[in-house]
């Protein structure tokens, strides 16, 4: 549906038909959407309600996927045990800050809090300094949840949805307070860092000034075999994903020895913006694709989380993807059957529970008990009542 | 292997493994590039989905403006642009102020005016029938629009009008979230316009077919609403199957609901009254073998509540190519009310016959008494005027020969009247018949003025006439009518005269083949008649001005109702113009058949008496049972010379005219006992001269049906009572120099 009033309307009647009544909706829309449209119309059908949502590169809701330019999808939450809080202006300098100040937000409204879905800019900003922000309040035990917004993989800008607010540098987060719901979060991504790493010589910050002693785009688009003037971060992203070494426990649980980052946005002067922040000297590889292996660890994956489910089927599922493994990664027939892998061993009796996922630039789950930032992940949160 | 050795080969195997790696990364971007081909295959499929959803949707539209809004939103839908815009054309081929529906259109991005124009100077240099074209920035910069890209295709009339516009677009605000349009979008897009052409034109037609349903419909509506107002049942028998559809109404005449009873011909034939049956099955019979075009049958029908309702059914046989009947349609129709309606109207004709046959009973009374009474009246007034006449005969004084001419015009005036109210009488019967005739108009005219001249001469008034001299008029028609016409007329004219004249005019006119036509005009300079009298002056027993002092000029006022009556019904009618103090003018027009020359015209003869002798030899009978009337007879004839004998009844005078020897019968008709008619036929039988002796007859009864009655019986002539004495010594003298 093209019409943003009308595609709202269209997906508030699926999700609560006639009762209309909620506290909370989180929605993902994609770049051609009005996202104020959005968020009034919501608002004007359920008064009170607070409402936060992110641009995105598409949606993955119960229904299945979809990567247009017009997709939006919501999740509506009832519950006095919720926390709404935002900011404007987080960038990769401030991240530590704004999180943080986020987080206290947070903590004065409901000071239990166990798991925060957390959204972020997802350009300019540094992940890890926001996790760390973040548990600086609420300790590292709480678990961080989320992604950051995209737009189409141009990497120009994205939005941040906050009532009848529409940032381009916000965050938002979502705290849940009810001390029967528990989230477990896993992320998985099946690439394969091939040959000799680049190393960082010059960064500041998120961002990436130098690799291999050269001008940093000049270089990574080099050896992508791209060229650096007409390139784009839409290019880049899809075959040009980023392996930082792992430490090998970690490396077990997340049954590859890298982690991925990407490259969000590049400065007219060469510099590449990271998402989390980076040290000189660090080790980057490039990565290929390998399908075999992106399904076997979706499998290994899901196999995991339910069988941390201990038979419990989720009330309901929140799903980060990255915008690279969707229509530029997969064809839409094995985009979906990869979609269906992962909610298939969810589901009770065939029935996919409230799923509200999104194709973004990162992932938020935990990795070896620890709040992490992911990128080029399928990252599953299945909350459930304990 | 040394330093040196090993060194190239390192650098060999470095150099190896870099390629490789290059390798690698051109593998990855080659297969992202395979990836994205098959993304835009996938976009491909996916927009010709939505195009063919948007079809079906748009099929439906329920208007033009729901169908606008659908392709807005399409044009979104499918190309996943930021605006959409459809815009239509007016019938001179501009485009209209504003598109028909927009979708994803803010205002900021450009005024629809700016982009009209814009569109205008595009539009316009195209010529084919279709045109596509894809606006990049630099010219939608030019032309001062907020766009980016724009891809606008128009779609026109066979004929080569433009009648409609798709555009879609991105602003510059959003141009980076989008690769330029590529070729595949483009045709994509020809696609999805050539749709929206087709269902545009779609919609025409539909719009048509609509209107048919719709109308079709409505006649249906009408027709069931009809059907149902006017209780007709419908019959459908398959004659293959034998099943047999009968229609809730064709139920509904029975007084059963359509449940009640099952549709087969059972539900008929058992219903059909017994003395129909076999007519109905007949009927039924001779239209399956083709013998009727129609089958019709009026026949009765059991109803739910045991009494027989009538139905007439009316149907056709469809049949096949052989003449079989295949299927038999028909209707079925209530007409127990109509049957009851005929049965009232039958009897309320009845009641108007027996109304009618009272009135004709009434009129015929009241005719016969009017003709009773005339004769009763008459007899005795023979007697009076007949004693008068002889009375002038004596030695009178001038006072008392004065007294009897007074005496004498009195009774002879209530003879008048007693005339005019027999004939109106039957005027009001309807019983007068109009003769057809040769007569001799111009001897007829003459005939009139002479007896009419007298009258005029009596008050000193000039009587005049003008007549075209003809040597012969001769005619068909009732003579003695138009004659009592122009007496009437002439005599009226007469008598509201004092001074002045009176004056026929007879002019002939154009007539027909055969026919002559002829115009009478009387004019007078009497007393004249006022505009209010003018109004009612045809009506009987209207003598004109009610302050006309009618005493004066007495009379019935009957006269004109029985011209206007008599001539009406010799195809003329009669006007009348008059000015009170100057005089009136009568006129009528007839058109009168000319006989056929071979026929012959009786000389008419004047009814002025012929010279009588003084002295008359002869023997007549007088039969009469009237003493009065035998006496006054007697004593008009004995002075001539006349040997007079008397018979009271018809018996006698046949024993009279067997056993003595006379000239002249004088034969009343009415009589106790043997009447004179049944006398008359006695003498005719009697052998050699008397049964040839001229019968006169006396009759009271001055109507044609009793005259004619006395020629039939055998008698020569007749003579009216009350007789005027030379009247009666003419016809005496006639008959006495004819023997």
């Amino acid at each position: 549906m093209v019409n943003s009033r009308h595609a709202i309307q269209e997906c508030l009647e699926a999700a609560l038909g006639s009762d209309k009544k909620c506290d909370l909706v989180m929605l993902h829309a994609s770049i051609g959407h009005d996202y104020l449209v959005l968020a009034d119309e919501v608002r004007r059908q359920i008064p009170g309600v607070r409402v936060v949502g992110a641009s995105c590169c598409g949606i993955v809701g119960c229904e299945g996927v979809s990567e247009s330019m017009k997709d939006v999808a919501l999740m509506a939450v009832r519950g006095p045990e919720l926390a709404v809080a935002h900011l404007d202006g987080i960038y990769g300098h401030n991240a530590f800050e704004k999180a943080a100040e986020l987080a206290r937000q947070l903590k004065a409204q409901q000071p239990g809090i166990t798991m925060i879905h957390f959204l972020a800019s997802g350009i300019d900003i540094a992940n890890d300094r926001a996790i760390a922000g973040i548990e600086s309040v609420f300790g590292p035990d709480v678990t961080i949840f989320g992604a950051t917004s995209s737009d189409n993989m141009r990497g120009v800008v994205s939005y941040q949805i906050v009532d009848d607010q529409v940032f381009e540098h916000g965050a938002w987060a979502v705290g849940f307070a009810d001390p029967s719901l528990e989230v477990d979060t896993q992320a998985t991504h099946g690439f394969l860092a091939v040959g000799e790493p680049m190393v960082v010589t010059r960064a500041e910050g998120t961002r990436i000034l130098e690799l291999n002693g050269r001008p940093a785009w000049q270089e990574y688009t080099s050896l992508l075999g791209l060229d650096p003037e007409k390139a784009t971060c839409g290019d880049s992203i899809p075959v040009g994903a980023l392996a930082e070494e792992l430490p090998a426990r970690l490396a077990l649980e997340y049954g590859n020895p890298h982690i991925l980052r990407v490259v969000t946005k590049r400065d007219a002067g060469g510099a590449m913006h990271y998402a989390t922040t980076i040290r000189e000297g660090t080790r980057l590889w490039l990565t290929v694709r390998d399908e075999e292996r992106i399904f076997a660890d979706m499998g290994r994956m899901m196999a995991a989380m339910v069988e941390r489910g201990g038979g419990r089927k989720p009330v309901a599922v929140f799903h980060a993807d990255c915008l690279a493994r969707g229509r530029y990664l997969l064809n839409r027939v094995m985009k979906e059957e990869l979609v269906g892998r992962m909610q298939f061993p969810l589901s009770s009796d065939g029935v996919v529970p409230p799923w509200l996922g999104m194709y973004g630039f990162g992932e938020f789950a935990r990795l070896g008990g620890v709040n992490t930032y992911h990128n080029y992940t399928t990252a599953i949160y299945a909350i459930y009542r304990r | 292997m040394t330093d040196k050795e090993e060194t190239p080969a390192l650098a060999v195997l470095k150099q190896s493994y870099d390629e490789l790696q290059r390798r690698v990364t051109r593998f990855s971007v080659v297969e992202q590039e395979l990836i994205d081909m098959r993304n835009r295959l996938d976009c491909e499929l996916g927009r010709f989905g939505r195009i063919h959803a948007f079809s079906t949707q748009a099929l439906h539209a329920d208007s033009d403006e729901a169908f606008a809004i659908m392709v807005a939103d399409a044009l979104l839908d499918v190309f996943e642009l930021e605006v959409g815009l459809f815009w239509l054309f007016d019938e001179q081929g501009r485009l209209l102020s504003e598109p028909a529906a927009s979708s994803g259109f803010r205002a900021g991005h450009a005024s629809f005016e700016r982009i009209r124009s814009w569109l205008e100077s595009r539009i316009t240099v195209q010529e084919d029938k279709a045109c596509f074209f894809a606006a990049e920035r630099p010219e939608l910069q030019q032309a001062a629009l907020d766009f980016s890209q724009m891809l606008v295709g128009c779609y026109r009339h066979p004929g080569g009008k433009p009648l409609g516009l798709l555009i879609t677009g991105i602003t510059m605000a959003v141009a980076d979230f989008h690769d330029a349009l590529s070729e595949n979008e483009a045709q994509s897009f020809r696609v999805f316009t050539a749709q929206v052409a087709a269902l545009y034109a779609n919609r025409a037609s539909a719009a048509i077919i609509r209107r048919q349903m719709t109308d079709l419909h409505e006649s249906e509506e009408r027709l069931s609403l009809a059907v149902k107002g006017s209780e007709i049942g419908f019959w459908d028998w398959c004659l293959d199957s034998g099943a047999m559809v009968l229609s809730p109404e064709w139920k509904a005449t029975l007084g059963y609901h359509d449940n009640e009873i099952v549709s087969n011909l059972d539900a008929w034939h058992s219903r059909v009254h017994p003395e129909d049956l076999d007519r109905s099955l007949q009927l039924v019979s001779e239209h399956m073998a083709g013998m009727t075009e129609i089958y019709e049958n009026l026949h009765r029908l059991r109803h739910k509540e045991g009494h027989y309702v009538w139905v007439m059914a009316r149907g056709r046989a469809l049949r096949d190519e052989k003449g079989r009947a295949r299927r038999f349609v028909g209707t079925h129709l209530d007409i127990s009310r109509q049957k009851a309606l005929e049965e009232r109207l039958r009897e309320a004709e009845e009641l108007q016959r027996q109304a009618r046959q009272q009135a004709e009973s009434a009129s015929q009374a009241k005719s016969v008494f009017v003709a009773s009474m005339s004769h009763e009246i008459r007899t005795p007034m023979n007697g009076v005027i007949g004693m008068l006449q002889l009375l002038q005969d004596t030695s009178l004084t001038p006072v008392q020969s004065s007294l009897v001419t007074i005496a004498e015009q009195s009774a002879t005036a209530l003879l008048d009247i007693i005339g005019d109210i027999l004939d109106i009488s039957k005027v009001e019967a309807g019983r007068v018949e109009i003769k057809h005739e040769p007569f001799d108009l111009q001897a007829l005219v003459k005939n009139v003025i002479q007896l009419m001249r007298h009258r005029a001469e009596a008050k000193d008034i000039q009587l005049e006439c003008h007549m075209p001299k003809q040597r012969e008029c001769r005619v068909l028609g009732d003579e003695g009518r138009l004659r009592q016409v122009l007496i009437n007329l002439i005599g009226n004219a007469i008598k509201f005269t004092d001074r002045g004249s009176v004056r026929l005019d007879v002019k002939t006119g154009r007539g027909a083949i055969n026919r002559h036509s002829f115009t009478f005009c009387i004019t007078d300079t009497g007393v004249g008649i006022s505009p209010q009298a003018l109004e009612h002056l045809f009506e009987p027993f209207n003598q004109g001005d009610s302050n006309l002092n009618v005493r004066k000029y007495a009379g019935t006022g009957l006269g004109l109702a029985i011209s206007q009556a008599l001539l009406r019904l010799m195809g003329g009618d009669i006007t009348v113009a008059s000015k009170k103090g100057t005089g009136s003018e009568f006129r009528f027009t007839l058109s009168l058949p000319r006989p056929s020359p071979s026929t012959s015209v009786p000389l008419l003869e004047s009814d002025l008496p012929a010279a009588i002798p003084e002295r008359l030899t002869g023997r007549i009978l007088v039969v009469d049972d009237s003493q009065t009337s035998r006496m006054v007879a007697k004593l008009m004839m004995e002075p001539t010379g006349l040997k007079v004998d008397l018979a009271f009844d018809g018996e006698e005078a046949v024993s009279k005219v067997k056993k003595g020897r006379y000239d002249v019968i004088l034969m009343d008709c009415q009589m106790p006992g043997m009447d004179g008619y049944e006398a008359t036929r006695h003498i005719r039988k009697l052998p050699g001269k008397r049964g040839r002796l001229p019968v006169i007859a006396l009759t009271a009864n001055v109507e044609t049906g009793f005259i004619g009655e006395c020629y039939a019986s055998g008698m020569t002539d007749h003579l009216c009572k009350p007789v005027q004495k030379t009247s009666l010594l003419a016809k005496i003298s006639h008959y006495l120099a004819e023997s």
